[in-house]
């Protein structure tokens, strides 16, 4: 494999041997290296000095079940931090079969020109994209694989990544070639709009499948790992909900977040959450479907399609953190009005989670009443149609609270939580406050501990572990939901790793990785100025009681501070 | 005996399929003093505890856990997020 690099001025790709410290690192740990190796802390994210990076996961390429997803990083347009956001879909499967260990997109275009870069096995070719300028994604990836034939790979951006809006992400199709699968945290769309590049269109035809070192141990790990996956019971739960089986669970702790974070249990919970939607979804039949895989050999299928009363297609998939911050952070509970705006911010490119904040700190400036779901759609077409306000909310929550003077503004870093309470669910607040990353959940969710969530002296050491280990399966490619798989057999990591790559590693390679990741990452952070008071969720959680717990935020600073001591 | 009454709400896949439709909560009548997994096994539930959360009043109990009259005792299959 090689590192290819594209100079997006000159137009040129190189193709480099893989620097040796690079070797064994792949995805989130990956980029956080090669940010520390070749971007300034202290550029202008949107700038020259910026660089966009395109990294597979370890284990992408063999399509071993929820294990082929990309990553992608720079430093973050939101955060003004290091940033790694990760996607399903076909992207990081074709990077693989063209022997990319990592794409770099690096410089600045001299003039207003804008370009599609098209990827096979030959190299890059850089192809006008003056005509899918405004285009929404579905039209634009509509436009491309009747161009470029339905076996591509695309990662592009809508308007909102082109206006280098700060919530825009990089959209990647799924494996029915819809582009629904967004690297949406960060606002990365906004970093690959700023090199002028609409989309990265990946044609892996004259590709192949990566080498395997040892063909026999990898079938055998494979085989046991599929097993374990298959047999784990969240397994069923997410192929018969898909994440949406949340909002049950969230309630239930009286951390499902309500009205711009200003409560923890929704009324009208039993009309958006999962068990829901998936009657609703087996009743209207048509082109609705209950469980979806996002990428090909995916076992789990923990994704859905959204159909209408008459069966149609709304939306595809409809997750959980999207339901949550459309629809009780908002005050709305009718799941159709959800899919109808989640189609439309996918379709502008952008991350339905700080969207749906930045919506919830609107309502609380007095834009739009909580629970009125038509008001919330005219601000997100007051963002497709790139007014002055369109322009604040497609920046995310935290630009938003500023905007528009609000106090109560659930963001760390600039990004803004995804739907978990941290005053209900304080290991995840944890999370929120000390990943390098910003508010995200996927850099370490606590909620399925068996612990008291509200007790504040627990929570950094509940963090710390589940951080160490998402940073890892983010280095591996592999899906959050495959960790169950490998939860019950975790030395079939080292084994794959090894047979794969023919190295020799540690029986803890998943957490080494992730504590690589996280090093570099709060080197990259530390480097740009960042410092323990970026460490905090904002100031209202520690005194404003969150109903019905009536609890606040109150795990100490110092655990904050110390969670990463000796790693 | 001094008996007392609390309600189960069963979540994902641990609600019930009747031909009637689904069963979503249960109100279920105990001894007092009794422990939740003698109510669960009086009433055929079939809990793992290892991967179900057993939530009373916002905190995660266990099976030894006593109920009280009028609680609400959430019953959800483990997932590790959305
Ligand atoms: S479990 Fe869901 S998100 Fe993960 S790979 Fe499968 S479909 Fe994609």
């Amino acid at each position: 494999m090689d590192v290819w690099r594209i100079d997006v001025n000159s137009r040129r790709l190189s193709k480099e041997p893989i620097p040796s410290a690079w070797r064994q690192l792949g995805g989130r740990a990956l980029i956080a290296r090669i940010l520390l190796d070749e971007v300034n802390p202290l550029c202008d994210p949107l700038g020259p000095y910026n660089k966009l990076v395109l990294a597979p996961g370890l284990l992408v390429g063999h399509m071993l079940s929820s294990c082929d997803r990309i990553s992608y990083g720079g430093k973050s347009p939101l955060t003004r931090g290091v940033k790694e956001s990760n996607a399903g879909g076909t992207t990081g499967l074709k990077l693989v079969y063209l022997g990319i260990k990592a794409l770099i997109l690096e410089g600045a275009p001299q003039d207003d020109r804008w370009w599609v870069i098209y990827l096979d096995k030959d190299g890059a070719i850089f192809e006008p994209a003056q005509d899918l300028l405004g285009l929404g994604v579905y039209a634009t990836a509509e436009k491309l694989l009747g161009r470029y034939g339905k076996d591509v790979a695309i990662a592009l951006i809508g308007p909102a990544g082109e206006r280098c809006q700060l919530a825009a992400g990089i959209q990647n199709l799924d494996k029915d070639r819809v582009p629904s699968r967004i690297a949406a945290r960060g606002g990365l769309g906004a970093l690959m709009g700023s090199k002028q590049i609409k989309a990265i269109v990946i044609d892996a035809k004259d590709g192949s499948k990566p080498e395997i070192k040892d063909l026999e141990s990898y079938k055998a790990a494979q085989k046991r790992f599929t097993k374990s996956l298959m047999e784990h019971p969240q397994t069923k739960i997410y192929a018969d909900y898909g994440t949406n089986a949340m909002p049950g669970m969230s309630d239930g702790f009286g951390g499902l977040p309500t009205r711009n974070f200003s409560a923890g249990h929704f009324e009208g919970l039993d009309k958006i959450r999962g068990e829901y939607m998936r009657e609703l979804l087996l009743r209207r039949g048509g082109e609705a479907e209950t469980t979806h895989a996002c990428m090909p050999g995916c076992t789990i299928r923990c994704s859905n399609v959204y159909a209408d009363e008459q069966g149609k297609a709304i939306v595809s998939p409809l997750e959980y953190e999207t339901v949550g911050l459309l629809g009780p952070n908002l005050g709305i509970d009718n799941l159709d009005a959800i899919a109808r705006m989640n189609y439309e911010i996918n379709d502008l490119g952008l991350d339905t989670i700080d969207v749906g904040a930045a919506l919830g700190v609107a309502a609380e400036a007095g834009l739009m009443e909580f629970g009125d779901s038509k008001r919330a759609m005219e601000l997100i077409q007051e963002i497709r149609r790139g007014t002055v306000l369109g322009r604040v909310l497609g920046n995310g929550a935290a630009v938003t609270g500023r905007a528009l003077n609000v106090r109560r503004v659930p963001a760390v870093k600039g990004q803004a939580m995804s739907a978990y309470e941290p005053r209900a669910i304080k290991g995840t607040g944890v999370t929120y406050a000390t990943s390098p990353q910003g508010a995200d959940h996927t850099a370490g969710l606590t909620i399925r501990a068996k612990v008291d969530h509200l007790d504040p002296k627990i929570q950094a050491e509940v963090s710390r572990t589940v951080q160490i280990n998402m940073a890892g399966y983010d280095s591996l490619g592999a899906c959050v939901f495959a960790g169950n798989g490998f939860a019950g057999v975790p030395e079939t990591i080292k084994q794959l790793i090894e047979a794969r790559y023919g190295w020799e590693v540690a029986e803890n390679f998943l957490q080494e990785l992730g504590k690589t990741a996280i090093r570099l990452e709060r080197e990259f952070n530390r480097r740009a100025g960042f410092t323990a008071a970026d460490d905090r969720l904002p100031e209202f959680m520690k005194y404003e009681p969150l109903p019905p717990n009536n609890s606040v935020f109150d795990v100490a600073d110092e655990d904050l501070d110390h969670i990463f001591d000796g790693i | 005996m001094n008996e007392l009454e609390v309600t189960f709400q069963l979540h994902t896949v641990l609600q019930i399929q009747t031909p009637s439709g689904t069963v979503t909560s249960l109100r279920h009548r105990m001894r007092a003093g009794e422990t939740l997994k003698e109510a669960l096994a009086a009433l055929g539930l079939s809990v793992d505890p290892d991967e179900t959360l057993i939530v009373v009043n916002r905190r995660n109990v266990d099976l030894d856990y006593r109920p009280k009259a009028g609680d609400i005792i959430h019953l959800i299959p483990a997932i590790a997020g959305g």
